[in-house]
Formats: structure tokens, sequence, C-alpha cells
């Protein structure tokens, strides 16, 4: 009893002292200060690092959410010692979320085995994760910081890994794994060989983009390239059968008066993380108030439904029903489900309306790759303004604009272009 | 007598990159000023070539290697540079450079960039690892490998070598000096094994050259170090990079070249030769490319993937095995090429010229001409003829010193005619006291008044350019004056212009955002 007291006050220690991603951030800021070409006196940087320091005072790190959560629990998943328990540290946003529920079935499904038990942490996206996770999917889900997580949490487990773009392995008692489930143990080899040729991709999320040229070089889509070796066999399809809560599924077109409508939904956000409104993802509000006035009256039959998070402005002109921030996920799914079409920028309602299987997608692609983002059975548009996807080329990607021609991706993707993508789309009858 | 002043010089020491920073240094050599600008130049181990190179240009070796550049005492220096892609400053002597008021300029441009985390974070962190960004980017705004260094064109330089490399025109060459040839350099013992096209394919190039093209000798080429064996077919080789002052004569008198991305191409261009033909397939020929060369490239892999991987140069990503880039170029597109080459039908690849800014009246209603030279400007990218009631139109005015979006029927120009000429007056003060925007004066408003009074007006005589936001871009003046006379519903045939925009005033937003509340069901 006394050693797991010492114990956790060793974590708790470690992580106060050393692992906060504070820390972590202050490191990060000092090499940056280092890096610049022009080396100034050390005044000048201590300067530099007082005034980081002093903002820092405003900023929130995972160490207030510890002093939130004081009393609280680390996720208790009773691990047993005769499993191979394997643990999952979910990163990004919902599409992220959704490619990885897919990897995990895909994963089960080869290591079949009793013994195998998976467990999800994740620290973002609380909210949307029980929705993407469903219930049988894995053993055991659990919200946890960073910071709790590296200070030594993630050791309880016999194999832990981080999912972004690609698993990364951050802790493996190989011994164990070969012992009690052999076949695991090649798996995780080939993982930490890929890590070690590619150090540069699973490290600094900075060359995501990158990645993402490399995986169209190899005709991967997104969805198929955290199996960088094709030994779970992804496919561009989504496997894993995603589930829509009942009452959800029985009352959502009820509740907006939606039933029997042929329902266009449109979504043109992007998460706050990549700028929201102001992302350079999303359709300009004008395009958007030009182009879905004219589809209500050229398209009388259809109904236009617009989704999002809490609305900031008001609804498109010719838009019907304005449903933004009225849904829960579960209504979202089946919105998306039962529309006879999606017409928006790239992002996790895309992913989220294949995951669902329903239907094609108009999507309108700005700084991200249609080639790696994009769908088979969708439309996926990209204007002539810049045929450069800029995914992570430059800081502030997401909100500025490196071409001589501010955000002519999105700007070139005019009302007339979309028309007749959408025109095609509704005569091939690829919209039902 | 003028003042000397230092500047030391560090570059990579590849041919290309050497010939690319001599352009550069030239040009800044030629900025005016009090003082003669003395280089130095760093690097590690020049090759022979280089060697070359740097004696016929500079008349001096390399000062030091890399270790001695990082190590230098900048007392001694005006300015230091690290030249990669992009000039990033190390260290200025601001008070020294005054001398040269362009190079200080420069210099304190170079210091901002390499410090704007916008632009050049990544590159700062790890150079070779954020070529696949900073080479896109560049490709996308206009920039080659040639013009790069000089960031925003001061220097003038465009895609055209300024330096001129010579060789010895009496130089023996074993060929007939009447004869012409073709110069072919496979590369095949070069150390990137992605970047090679089979020799047997140059082969193949080289019989269809032989047969179609029977007066011109075929001459293969080498750099030193480079130990590629003969082809079949040729009639001289000089592989063995010994004879440079032959290969020198040879590229630059060579009626075409044949070549993957090398260090050859640019000597080429350095002495002002003819043109390439060009086997590009991890390199990107959008930035690596000459306008007056032609890019060959492979349809196997549309993505250029230099510096992606740690192993790019060695293993392909798509096949893991031969580069498949490469592999998919055949003999008979190099031939299609080659007969391009020598019929002059060059296609422009690089510095595509932006067609002139056109600038409308703010006063007056554009006239058609006016208007479709307007929409044909690069960043418009679509047009329709629309019409739309006057009370609909918005005009970029001044809200203070911030621009917004303001109904036609608030602007200053509305209350002007309607007899309150402070707003006007206002409008014309604080534009006068902004950068870049249209400057407007009541001299020419009242002649444009009166103007439109002697020749007449019809309701629908009112054309404007509007931008998707209907904020009108040409002809607000007189759309004022045709609201004011005929009413708000005034019928106003209006181009609109689908084009980027920033002025978009958030109370305005809101305004019509509440007109589409009524189409709203919930």
């Amino acid at each position: 009893m006394i050693a797991d007291l010492i114990a956790k006050v060793k974590i708790w220690l470690d992580y106060k002292l050393h692992k906060k991603d504070f820390t972590q951030d202050a490191i990060r800021a000092v090499a940056d200060l280092h890096s610049g070409s022009r080396e100034y006196n050390h005044r000048l940087h201590a300067l530099s690092i007082i005034h980081w320091c002093f903002l820092s005072l405003f900023r929130s790190y995972a160490s207030d959410k510890w002093r939130e959560k004081k009393g609280g629990q680390l996720p208790d998943f009773e691990l047993q010692p005769e499993n191979v328990n394997i643990g999952i540290l979910a990163c990004g946003g919902i599409g992220d979320f959704l490619m990885l529920a897919n990897y995990i079935y895909l994963f089960r499904k080869k290591f079949n085995s009793p013994c195998v038990r998976v467990y999800l942490l994740y620290d973002r996206n609380k909210k949307a994760v029980p929705s993407i996770f469903g219930r049988d999917l894995v053993d055991g889900l659990g919200y946890i910081t960073h910071g709790e997580l590296y200070g030594g949490f993630h050791q309880k487990f016999d194999l832990f890994m981080e999912v972004s773009r690609f698993p990364k392995i951050t802790h493996l008692d190989s011994g164990k794994i070969a012992t009690t489930y052999p076949e695991l143990a090649g798996f995780a080899q080939s993982i930490q060989a890929f890590y070690y040729e590619n150090k540069r991709q699973l490290d600094y999320p900075a060359w995501d983009g990158q990645a993402g040229l490399v995986s169209i070089i190899q005709g991967k889509k997104r969805i198929q390239q955290m199996d960088f070796d094709g030994s779970l066999g992804i496919a561009e399809e989504f496997v894993y059968p995603m589930f829509i809560d009942e009452d959800a599924q029985l009352h959502t077109m009820d509740k907006f008066g939606l039933h029997e409508k042929r329902l266009i939904v449109i979504v043109n956000d992007a998460d706050n993380q990549n700028g929201g409104g102001r992302s350079n993802k999303v359709w300009p509000r004008s395009y958007c108030d030009i182009f879905f006035e004219k589809v209500s009256k050229k398209y009388p039959q259809y109904t236009l439904c617009q989704l999002g998070g809490a609305p900031s402005g008001e609804a498109y002109a010719g838009v019907h029903y304005d449903l933004r921030g009225l849904t829960t996920l579960e209504e979202t799914k089946v919105l998306l489900q039962n529309a006879q079409l999606l017409i928006g920028c790239e992002g996790g309602m895309v992913h989220l309306r294949h995951a669902l299987h329903g239907g094609p997608s108009l999507v309108l692609f700005g700084p991200t790759d249609e080639r790696f983002f994009g769908y088979s059975e969708n439309t996926n548009l990209r204007g002539t303004g810049c045929q450069t996807p800029c995914e992570w080329m430059y800081d502030g990607w997401t909100t500025n604009c490196m071409n001589a021609v501010s955000n002519a991706c999105m700007y070139s993707l005019t009302p007339k272009v979309v028309m007749e993508a959408l025109d095609d789309m509704l005569e091939e009858t690829r919209v039902e | 007598m003028k003042k000397v002043i230092s500047v030391a010089v560090r570059m990579n020491r590849d041919l290309g990159s050497v010939l690319v920073g001599l352009n550069f240094l030239q040009s800044i050599q030629m900025l005016p000023g009090n003082a003669d600008i003395k280089f130095e130049l760093f690097m590690e181990a020049p090759g022979p070539t280089v060697q070359s190179v740097l004696a016929e240009m500079f008349d001096t070796a390399v000062a030091g290697t890399e270790e001695e550049f990082a190590a230098l005492d900048r007392k001694d220096y005006a300015i230091i540079v690290d030249l990669d892609i992009l000039p990033i400053l190390i260290w200025g002597d601001w008070h020294l450079l005054r001398q040269v008021p362009e190079l200080l300029r420069l210099g304190k441009m170079w210091e901002k960039n390499a410090q704007d985390k916008f632009y050049t974070a990544f590159y700062r962190r790890n150079r070779a690892w954020s070529y696949p960004y900073l080479l896109r980017i560049l490709s996308q705004q206009g920039k080659t490998f040639l013009n790069a260094p000089d960031i925003d064109g001061t220097l003038g330089i465009r895609d055209k070598y300024t330096i001129k490399l010579s060789c010895d025109p009496n130089i023996n060459t074993c060929i007939a000096r009447n004869r012409q040839y073709i110069s072919v350099h496979t590369g095949q013992s070069a150390k990137f094994s992605t970047v090679q096209w089979a020799p047997k394919q140059f082969e193949q190039v080289i019989a269809i050259l032989r047969s179609e093209y029977p007066q011109y000798a075929i001459v293969q080429l080498g750099l030193p170090g480079e130990k590629d064996k003969p082809l079949k077919g040729v009639d001289l080789c000089l592989t063995d990079g010994k004879d440079w002052e032959k290969i020198k004569y040879i590229l630059e008198n060579a009626a075409v070249h044949i070549d993957y991305d090398s260090g050859l191409v640019h000597l080429r261009k350095a002495l002002h030769g003819g043109p390439s033909v060009v086997l590009f397939g991890p390199t990107s020929p959008e930035f690596y490319g000459y306008g007056d060369d032609l890019a060959v490239r492979g349809s196997a892999c549309d993505v250029w993937c230099m510096q992606l991987t740690d192993q790019w140069n060695t293993v392909c990503q798509k096949s893991r095995g031969t580069a498949s880039c490469m592999a998919s170029i055949t003999p008979q597109m190099v031939m299609q090429s080659v007969q391009k080459a020598f019929s002059m039908q060059i296609t422009e690849i690089a510095a595509t010229k932006c067609s002139d800014e056109v600038f409308l009246s703010a006063y007056r209603s554009p006239e058609p001409k006016e208007i479709e030279a307007f929409v044909k400007q690069k960043g418009i990218f679509d047009n329709e003829a629309i019409v739309l009631p006057a009370s609909e139109l918005y005009v970029c005015a001044f809200d203070g010193q911030k621009a917004v979006r303001m109904p036609l029927a608030e602007s200053p120009m509305i209350r002007y005619l309607q007899g309150n000429t402070t707003a006007y007056k206002k409008e014309i003060r604080i534009r006068g006291s902004q950068k870049g925007v249209f400057r407007y004066t009541r001299e020419e408003f009242d002649e444009l008044i009166k103007q439109l009074k002697r020749d007449g007006m019809q309701p629908d005589g009112c054309r404007v350019v509007a931008t998707a936001n209907n904020v009108i871009e040409g002809g607000e003046h007189q759309a004022a004056i045709w609201m004011h006379l005929f009413g708000p519903d005034v019928p106003i045939r209006v181009t609109r212009v689908y084009k980027y925009e920033t002025v978009i005033s958030e109370p305005e937003k809101a305004a019509k955002a509440k007109e589409h509340r009524g189409n709203n069901a919930l």
C-alpha cells in the first residue's frame, strides 16, 4: 500500500515538475528563439523569455485541467494481467476519430482474441467520442489530460499508442506481448520500424502535409494512411458499422419537421482549432448566399438544411432550415444519413456521411488535397485559382493565404462552377 | 575613392546552387551606392567544376568552410548571409550598409523574412525537410530556382541569367567546326538513383536522333567525378569530366541538350546556350525548370517528392524500386520535346506574366470595353450580368480609419447630393491619408454631375461593376446620382465579379441576414 502511495506521489510529482504541457511548450518556445536566424545578445533573449512567461500566465494548460479534476479519478479500466491490454490515444478532430474507429475495428478483426483488450483514451472532443466509438468497439473509454497520461498512466498498458495520421507506439512491453499473443508482436515491430524510418512525419504535426503527399504517391486516401503497410487491409470504404442512437433514428426527422422531405444538407464550417468561420476551408459567405438562393429556386423539390456548430451569423439565403447549433451528434448522423446530398467544404461532416454510407456529397476543396481527403462517391471540386493544396505548408495555413491572389482556391470556386457540378450530380441520378 | 564593404555568403556546393548564387551576388554588386562590395564565399569542399566557375566569376577561391562561416568575426563584415533557396540574414551592420541603401533595405527584409513565422518557420527549423513546402509555395508565387533569392523582385532577376560564363571559342572539340551537334547527359553514376533515366532509353533516343537528324553529331557529356559508360551511337564521349573547357563549349553551342535535372542544365543557361530537354522526376519542373527549356515529366506520379522522405533520392515511395516517375518517361516523349526545341515551339513554363491591372473610375459608369478588360484580370474568377435595384448596392467607405461596406443609400456621395457635404469632405480627407485607395475630389464629382445633366439621364442608363457582396468597384458616384434622382428602386445594370474581397462590415452582415430570416422555416 505504501509502495502504491509512493508510486502515485512520484507520478504526481513527475507530472507537476516535468511532464506538464506547459513545460514542453516552454522548451519549444525557447528552442524557437534559438532557431532564429539572427543571434541576439543574451539580454534580449532573456527579455523574450520573460515576455513569453508573462503571457503564459494567461494561457490555459493541462495543469489547469488537473486542478479542475482534483478529487476526480483517472480512468479505471480494471486491467487484467492475463490479457494483452492495448491503450490508444485518439488525436485530432472528428474526421480523425472516424478514421481511427475504422482502424480499431479492422485491428480487432485481425487480432480477434478474447485476451486482446483495447482501451481508448482521449483528451479532446469529449462529447463526440462516445458517439463515434460506440458501445462495443473498445473495452473502455476514458478522458485523460495529456499530462496525466504521460505522467505514467500509459505504462499501465502492455502496448500504448497514439494514433493521429499514423500509429506511434509510446509504450511497449514486448516480452509480455511476445509470450501472450505473438502475432501482435510482429505488428508492433512493424509500427516501430515505420516510426524510425519516418520519424519526422510522426513526431511533428507540421509535416502532416508531407505525409499526405507521400500517401498520394502511394495511391492511399486519408482513411488508409494509418494502415501504412496494408496489414489491416483498410480500403477507401468505411467498414466499421457506425451505430446511431435508436431514439435519434426514430425521432430526428419528425422533430425538425423534415419527414419525407428531399433533403440537401449544407455544412460550410470548420472547427475552432482550424479557424472556425475564418478558415480558408470555408466557402465565402457571399458566394453561399448567391448559390443557395439559386439552388432553392432551381430545385424547389429539395429542402435546404444548414448544419453546423453554434451560428456566428444568419443562415445563407435560400436555406429553408437553419439547424446550426440545434442538433446533437446523433441527430446530425440521422440527417447526414437521410439527406439526398451534402454540399459543403471538406471537413468532419463529409467524413461522417461517408462513414454512414449516406450517399454522395458535393465537396469544395481549398487548402486540403482532394486526392487525399476526397472519396470516390463524391464530387470533389477544386477551383482553378490555386492548384497547390497548402495544408500544413506554413504556420497559420488554416487562416492565412500565401497565394499572390488571396484565397484563390475557394474564391475561384464560383457559384457557376459549383452549380454546374450540382446540375451534373442531380441529372446523373447519382442523387436519388 | 569608394569605400569597400565586405559581404560573407554561405552557399550550397552543387553546381546549380552556385550558379544561381553567383547570379544573385552579381545583381547585388550592381546595386547603386557609395561603396564597392567585396564578397567572400563559404562552402563545404567545392568540386573542381564549382572551383573553375568561381575562379572565372570571382577570380578567387572559396574563402572558407561552413564551419569557418559559422565562426566568422562579425565586425569584419557589413553583412553575413546564408544563401540556400532564400537568403537568410545572419548579421547586418546597418551603419556600414548605409553606403549601399538598397542593400540595407534588402538586409532588413531578409532579417524580417527569416524571423517571420508565417513564411519561414518550417524553413528555419529544418531546411531540407521544408523544401516540399517551401518550393510549392514559391512556385505558387511564380518564383523559380533562379529568381527565388530575389524575394521582392528588387534585383530584377527573372528567368534568364545576368552572369555570362565564357568558354574558349578556339578550343578543339574534336568535332568539325561546321558540324552541328546534340549533347546528352545521363548521370548514370550520379548518387541520386531516383532522378536517373535508364541508359537503354537514352540509347533509343539516340537511335531515333541519328535517323531523324543525321546531320547532327551526338556528344555525351559528364561532370567530373561521374563515370558514365558511353552510350551506343554517340559520336563523342566526354564523360570523364576532364575536358571541362570542351564540355562548356559543347554545352554552349549544342543545338539541343538532353539531360535529367542536373547541374549541366543550369550551366548551359549560365553560358546562355540554347534550349534543353530536361527529364524531371522527383524534382519540381515548375521550380527548377527554365522558361525556354522543355520539361518532360512522366504520367506515373503527379507529386514530385524531393526531400519528402529521408530516402527520396534512392527509394521511390510509389514502387519501392525504380522511380516510377522516370520510368514512365518514354523515348517518344523525349523526341516530341526535341522536335519542339528544333521548331522553337517552346511553351513558357515559368514566370507567367500577369496581365496589367485595370482600374475603373469611381465616378462614371465603366464602358463595356473597360468592363471586358477588368473581368479578364488575374484574380477575377467569373462574372455575370445582373440588374439590381440601387437600394441593394453598397460602397466601400471609411468609418473612422476602417474601410466598411456601407449601403449606397447611406454613402457619403448620396449625402453630398442631399446637401450634406460634411460626410463627403471627411471621406476625401481620410482617403487622402490612406495608401492604395482611390482618392475622391469634389471637383470631379461636381464635373460628373454637370456632364450627366448635359448629356441627359435615362433611368436604365447606369452601369456598375460590383462584387459578390454587391460592393461597387467602379461607377459608385454615378450610381449615387441615379439613386438620388430616380429613387432607391431604380434598376442598375451590374456586372457582378467573383473575386476575393476583404471589406465586409459586421453590421451590414447582420442587416443582410435579417432579410434572410424570412426564409427560415424555423
